[in-house]
């Protein structure tokens, strides 16, 4: 990985003035921010607040009616998508797949997947190889599908609502499992959630949406000392 | 890691995937396969005992593989929606490959799929004309049975060569009905249709027979050139049609 | 509130407030209350966030301050470590005490008492103490 040129770009992220209408719903409004580089920021949020949409603009999965975006110094396409582990929204892992199989996909056409990582974390996740994914539980599918996300050295991380629907336990590993990561070595994590309690602890920084909009973003620590804890900020904002 | 392993791995995967939406059940499906091969043994047992079969007067018998680059246009078009259905779309189109290789590999993989049950096809009937015609003349004339087998293989083949074209359009409809184009899917089966009817006009002097190695003598040179033509053509439009597919799954999608 | 023990030290990490505080001021009442020795080594950055349960970002945050403040040195390729001089941990003592007193003193006066009345009440709660 080129580690000079990552430290010429302070933002991982940059948006300005981004609009996103699917129909007649505004999914993101004028929406502009910076995201700064090397810590885990949290893009806060009820569900419809625009969480997923920016992801998938991001991604290059859709693209903005309106406005620029710019993620690792580029503007999205497939290419940067190589420096970029993404664990879509409401995401399945395909049918019929074990988990040998997934990992060998991984391996094949997700750059920076480390085998070896791999092993450890499933080891970690309480994932066996041999296991097929139809006859998984919701939560083991969550912990390999984010397995996949976390095993690839990569600058950029975006997990898109990993603890939805998840049982406490799944949580509980895939948390530690996430700060065991970032201690690893520097990565910028961006996590969407509509519930915060026990991803409070992992987030460097906050960004809370509303109805595709901004309404109040910075420091966790910061915002900590001015409104106190992150999911009390979420309360009275969404109240 | 090179690109190319990943388009590979892509186009096995897509090959190898099971097409029923619900759980596939192995038992059942294995009991209708005894179930369909016993059918088949009895209704051929049975008719090479009332007539005379020879070889060379069944060998019509396989026009009915033109169902193959039928099911080929479907094999895509599920592929693609099955992205949407099981919600792995999201992993699928932020894969680092151009959305080229993306739609190129659903298409071929589809062709991968055709050829598997052109195979298939070609083994069934293979073994199901030569047991019918032993039973009935019981001998088993090698010569014929290599010409048959030479027919078969011609016109299984040719059809093959369409699939690629049929494929890439069903990964266009496919793609299409998940993009905001959608609205524009009766225009599209329109065209489709103005498009069939032509081509029948112009495939009027194809003859099948021809084609099987039948009728008087074999085809000729000048035919099987137009034939060659055609086929190259329909690939040029494949490649353009996966363009297409590729620019909807990039600018259109509905995600 | 979460209570989560490293090695012989204890953390209760409360999120309505900065952590990185938090941490700073739990490792300040350990090392005067000498519960940690003098020039005795502390986790590393990584093994006190996998601990806490908190990112590495804000453990570095707290143990920044902590180095700048002169609670804590780092020595190269061997890791952080409390501060050998007693004077140090002196003074963070005095600086601890005069904040307590502050805010105590803050508290009382809100609650309507002069400086004189606060000395007499100290006075009287020890006699009681004592009895």
């Amino acid at each position: 990985m080129t580690t000079t040129l990552e430290h010429q770009i302070e933002y991982a992220v940059k948006c300005l003035q981004v609009g996103k209408r699917y129909g007649r719903s505004q999914a993101l409004c004028n929406l502009s921010l910076s995201l700064p580089q090397g810590r885990t920021i949290g893009i806060l949020g009820p569900n419809g607040s625009g969480k997923s949409t920016l992801f998938r603009l991001l991604m290059g999965l859709s693209q903005p009616d309106s406005g620029h975006i710019e993620i690792l110094g580029q503007r999205p396409s497939w290419q940067v998508n190589r420096d970029i582990a993404y664990l879509p929204d409401r995401a399945r892992w395909y049918v019929g797949d074990t988990v040998r199989d997934a990992f060998r996909y991984a391996q094949r056409l997700l750059p920076g997947f480390s085998q070896h990582l791999a092993d450890n974390l499933a080891d970690v996740m309480e994932i066996s190889l041999h296991m097929k994914v139809d006859a998984m539980s919701r939560g083991q599918e969550a912990r390999l599908m984010i397995l996949l996300c976390v095993a690839r050295e990569v600058p950029l991380i975006i997990l898109d609502e990993p603890f939805s629907g998840i049982d406490l336990l799944s949580r509980e590993r895939i948390i530690e499992c996430l700060i065991h990561h970032m201690s690893r070595r520097e990565v910028t994590m961006l996590v969407s959630t509509h519930e915060l309690h026990e991803a409070e602890p992992l987030l460097d920084h906050a960004v809370f949406l509303n109805r595709g909009e901004l309404i109040m973003s910075g420091d966790a620590d910061e915002l900590r000392a001015h409104h106190g804890s992150l999911e009390r900020i979420m309360k009275t904002l969404y109240a | 890691m090179s690109s190319e392993t990943g388009f590979a791995l892509l186009i096995a995967r897509d090959i190898r995937r099971s097409m029923s939406s619900g759980k596939p059940n192995r038992h059942w499906r294995l009991v209708y396969a005894a179930a369909a091969v016993l059918a088949l043994a009895v209704v051929a047992t049975y008719e090479s005992t009332q007539h005379t079969m020879v070889l060379s007067s069944i060998t019509p018998v396989w026009t009915i593989s033109f169902y193959i680059p039928i099911i080929s246009f479907g094999f895509p078009m599920a592929l693609v929606m099955n992205e949407w259905r099981q919600n792995t779309v999201g992993w699928w189109l932020t894969l680092p490959l151009p959305r080229f290789q993306l739609a190129a590999a659903k298409c071929l993989a589809g062709v991968g799929k055709a050829a598997r049950v052109t195979l298939w096809t070609f083994l069934g009937i293979s073994v199901l004309g030569i047991y019918a015609s032993i039973v009935s003349t019981h001998r088993l004339d090698i010569s014929s049975s290599l010409a048959f087998l030479a027919a078969g293989l011609r016109w299984n083949l040719f059809l093959l060569c369409l699939c690629p074209f049929t494929s890439s359009l069903g990964l266009v409809f496919g793609t299409m009905r998940q993009s905001r184009w959608r609205p524009a899917l009766p225009i599209a089966w329109a065209a489709c249709a103005i498009g069939w009817s032509i081509g029948n006009k112009g495939g009027k002097n194809w003859n099948t027979k021809n084609l099987l190695g039948l009728g008087h003598g074999m085809i000729t040179s000048e035919a099987l050139l137009h034939v060659a033509i055609a086929i190259v053509a329909s690939w040029l439009l494949a490649v353009l049609f996966i363009w297409f597919a590729a620019y909807l799954l990039e600018r259109q999608t509905n995600l | 509130m979460d209570e989560r023990r490293v090695g012989s030290l204890s953390f209760r990490i409360d999120y309505s407030q900065p952590i990185y505080e938090q941490i700073v001021q739990q490792f300040q009442s350990s090392v005067v209350k000498g519960e940690i020795e003098r020039g005795s080594k502390i986790p590393s950055v990584r093994e006190l966030a996998q601990a806490l349960h908190v990112t590495p970002n804000t453990v570095m945050h707290a143990y920044q301050e902590m180095e700048r403040s002169g609670l804590t040195e780092t020595r190269r390729g061997q890791g952080t470590f409390i501060t050998s001089s007693q004077e140090q941990i002196e003074q963070l003592r005095t600086k601890l005490a005069d904040v307590a007193i502050q805010q105590f003193m803050q508290r009382m006066s809100d609650l309507g008492y002069s400086k004189r009345d606060i000395l007499r009440l100290i006075e009287a709660n020890e006699r009681d103490e004592e009895r």
